[in-house]
């Protein structure tokens, strides 16, 4: 009996719901059955999936060696984020701000030896040596009105940062109020040239057209070589940071363009580079990589949920396809996601 | 020292002269055409290509991944990655567009033809197939059900000759309903043609064959005895249409349950009263089911293992998952009775042995209408922990 009358009123709940179907209006919702409601099933197989993603990668961090459950763990991200009914959805949010929230959390972590590389979202690194945390391309994503970093968290990292590095003007790689933070905390914002100009004394865009700018941290206990490099048009600086005695690496933000290869083929001769971040998707990786002669290499920009359709929304899965091309090279690489760390000694 | 250091100005300068010398080269490149993707895997511009090499990518990977964290009691966390991302690439609308997606069930197939030849000397090996198909097997007998080659709307997923070699691997095809997702003429076919008896419920196929046994009349019983299978058909149905319930019981190896699509309101008398005269080992259900606690408390197994997941001619809001599977049996965790989420072409063996959590050779209790399990005089929880 009591069946029958639940199944009187599934129908009638049925019949009531055509027209307006939300997850509170589904009757089944308590028996994980989506009937006519697609998009709560995608919600509910996005949340499951990003849960079981996040808890595989803290399982199988970081590493030269990809292990498999890691590798099935990120193919499952790019599927997911390749999926544009996902973005900008609760699940999203929740697994890209949980995983934030650690390196916030880790950031308070001291660094002995060598380097530690977070890899935030898009292009955004942030690289913590024993005497100064810099960060590089940090954003929070999203829009300013809706990013997908909370403020809270994307703030208290840059908190935690002593200087940020900018490669070149596209707000993939710059964010105003990313600067500000860092300039009003009286902390240094090196910016491409003609960026920002005038916005605050401590936004420092850098002339670096066909030559090389040297700018000394002193009390960071680094240097900064600004390399001009391009994307199309746009200046890139390619930013060189020299932790004095712990490592040296190398982003090259969006760099694209065949007018700098020639003088990229011969960095490696100038700068003993320990890590090599370029981003993924740069023109012939190959030459590059042979140019900056690193000891490694951590790439970015993978997976950019903004304005980019899904065809050049990179998978990391390409980057180990491109990884397996470039063997031969013997450079270790490790693939990152966001809100992961790696540990660099020499 | 001294010399190092000159190198390194030297080199400065040659890098320096070199940046003013570029700078006024012209940047270059966008790909030109669609070919040519395994060099640079530069997809831009295609999108569809781009979803068919990842499922390229990810079908292999999900395979191994299944092999390396097979079928179990408690689904480990590297199993359920894998289930949850194989919903994902089956909920995609194109899946069939994706030249990966046949290659994976073919290969899964494959394997599990090749598996079938070992001898199972224990218990009962559950094979999961297609939709809701299952076979049976035991060291003496080999048992198929509702075995269907899917794929009606575009290609199908169980090729006539993985077919073929099931009907030769088995003794008998049980089919519980005539909805094509549970019965298939060619199918029932191919194991006329290899001369296995064939179970369907009355007034399907009646013009298939002779070995084809009619069956299923309202509250009768047949306890059909099949050499090493006692075979008894309860009559269910899906609405107004007949659905054979299956009970299998392999005389001391094991009692398997099938209940096919069954639906049907007047029926809850009898299922609720089920466990009173079988005791069923494995009940195989389809997870989908509001009333799923229900047929559990019916039944009363020592083990569900469900079925109808990722079924491909249903529409992707339809389209079972072994996420929601996981995520309904965790509800009916109270319940107490384990579960085991399988995929295409996997095997799980449910052993008569003692070691084992679950086992034929102990006796179901029902303690304030949770199901315990009792051993030389102990009783245990379904997942093997002792309570008294």
């Amino acid at each position: 009996m009591k069946r029958t009358i639940f199944t009187a009123l599934v129908l009638m709940s049925v019949a009531f719901s055509s027209t307006a179907q939300t997850s509170s209006e589904n009757p089944y919702a308590n028996n994980y059955i989506y009937w006519g409601y697609l998009a709560d099933y995608k919600l509910g197989q996005a949340s499951s999936a990003f849960t079981a993603i996040d808890d595989m990668l803290q399982t199988y961090p970081p590493q030269i060696d990809i292990a498999l459950p890691r590798e099935m763990a990120l193919v499952s991200l790019d599927q997911l984020l390749h999926d544009t009914d996902n973005d900008q959805t609760e699940p999203f949010y929740t697994f890209i701000n949980a995983r934030m929230e650690r390196v916030l959390k880790d950031l308070d972590r001291p660094v002995e030896k060598g380097l530690r590389i977070y890899k935030m979202y898009n292009d955004g690194f942030i690289i913590k040596s024993k005497k100064a945390t810099v960060a590089i391309d940090v954003i929070p994503g999203g829009s300013d009105s809706k990013p997908f970093i909370k403020d809270s968290i994307i703030f208290g990292i840059c908190d935690k940062c002593d200087a940020l590095f900018l490669s070149h003007c596209h707000p993939d790689h710059v964010n105003l109020r990313i600067a500000k933070s860092f300039a009003a905390r009286g902390k240094r914002v090196i910016a491409p040239k003609d960026w920002w100009v005038g916005v605050d004394p401590m936004i420092q865009p850098i002339e670096v057209e066909n030559k090389i700018v040297d700018i000394e941290f002193g009390e960071l206990d680094l240097t900064l070589h600004v390399l001009p490099g391009h994307q199309g048009d746009v200046y890139n600086n390619i930013n060189v940071v020299e932790f004095h005695g712990e490592g040296t690496v190398a982003q090259t933000g969006d760099q694209w363009g065949t007018q700098d290869l020639e003088w990229i083929d011969h960095v490696h001769e100038s700068y003993d580079i320990d890590i090599l971040m370029p981003n993924c998707w740069i023109n012939d990786m190959e030459r590059h990589l042979r140019g900056f002669g690193a000891k490694m290499l951590i790439t970015g920009h993978e997976n950019e949920l903004g304005e980019h359709s899904i065809d050049h929304r990179e998978a990391y899965w390409i980057t180990m396809k491109k990884m397996e091309q470039l063997a031969e090279l013997n450079m270790p690489n490790v693939l990152m996601t966001w809100g992961e760390w790696y540990e660099y000694q020499r | 020292m001294y010399m190092k250091h000159l190198t390194s100005i030297t080199c400065r300068l040659l890098l320096v002269s070199l940046l003013a010398v570029s700078a006024s080269v012209p940047a270059s490149a966008q790909r030109t055409q669609a070919a040519g993707f395994d060099d640079d895997w530069v997809f831009w511009g295609y999108p569809a290509v781009y979803l068919n090499y990842q499922a390229k990518m990810a079908y292999p990977l999900i395979d191994k991944m299944l092999q390396a964290y097979p079928p179990a009691v408690e689904t480990d966390k590297h199993r359920q990655l894998a289930l949850v991302t194989l919903d994902q690439f089956l909920h995609d609308a194109d899946y069939y567009r994706r030249d990966a997606f046949y290659p994976f069930v073919n290969v899964r197939m494959a394997r599990m033809l090749d598996a079938m030849d070992e001898t199972v000397l224990s218990g009962v090996r559950v094979y999961k197939l297609y939709n809701s198909g299952f076979i049976l097997k035991t060291l003496k007998t080999t048992v198929a059900i509702d075995i269907v080659p899917g794929g009606e709307n575009y290609k199908a997923l169980l090729t006539d000759s993985v077919i073929g070699e099931i009907a030769d691997r088995c003794d008998i095809l049980l089919v519980t309903n005539s909805d094509s997702k549970h019965a298939n003429r060619k199918v029932a076919n191919a194991f006329v043609e290899a001369g296995k008896k064939v179970i369907v419920p009355k007034g399907l196929w009646s013009n298939l064959g002779e070995t084809v046994v009619a069956t299923g009349e309202a509250g009768v019983d047949e306890g059909i005895d099949l050499g090493a299978m006692t075979l008894h058909i309860l009559p269910g149905h899906n609405g107004n249409v007949r659905n054979n319930v299956y009970i299998m019981d392999f005389k001391g190896r094991g009692i398997v349950a099938h209940t096919g699509a069954q639906d049907n309101n007047s029926d809850w008398e009898w299922i609720d009263r089920i466990h009173d005269q079988y005791n069923i080992d494995i009940l195989l259900t389809k997870s989908q089911n509001i009333y799923l606690d229900a047929m559990l408390k019916g039944f009363q197994p020592r083990l569900v293992i469900t079925s109808h997941e990722n079924e491909m001619e249903s529409t992707v809001d339809r389209r079972e998952s072994y996420w929601t599977t996981q995520k309904r049996m965790k509800s009916l965790a109270e319940l107490g009775i384990p579960n085991v989420v399988m995929t295409w072409g996997e095997a799980f063996d449910y052993a008569d042995s003692e070691s084992k959590n679950i086992s034929s050779s102990a006796n179901k209790v029902l303690i304030d209408g949770h199901i315990y399990i009792e051993r030389k005089g102990s009783i245990y929880t379904p997942s093997g922990i002792k309570v008294k």
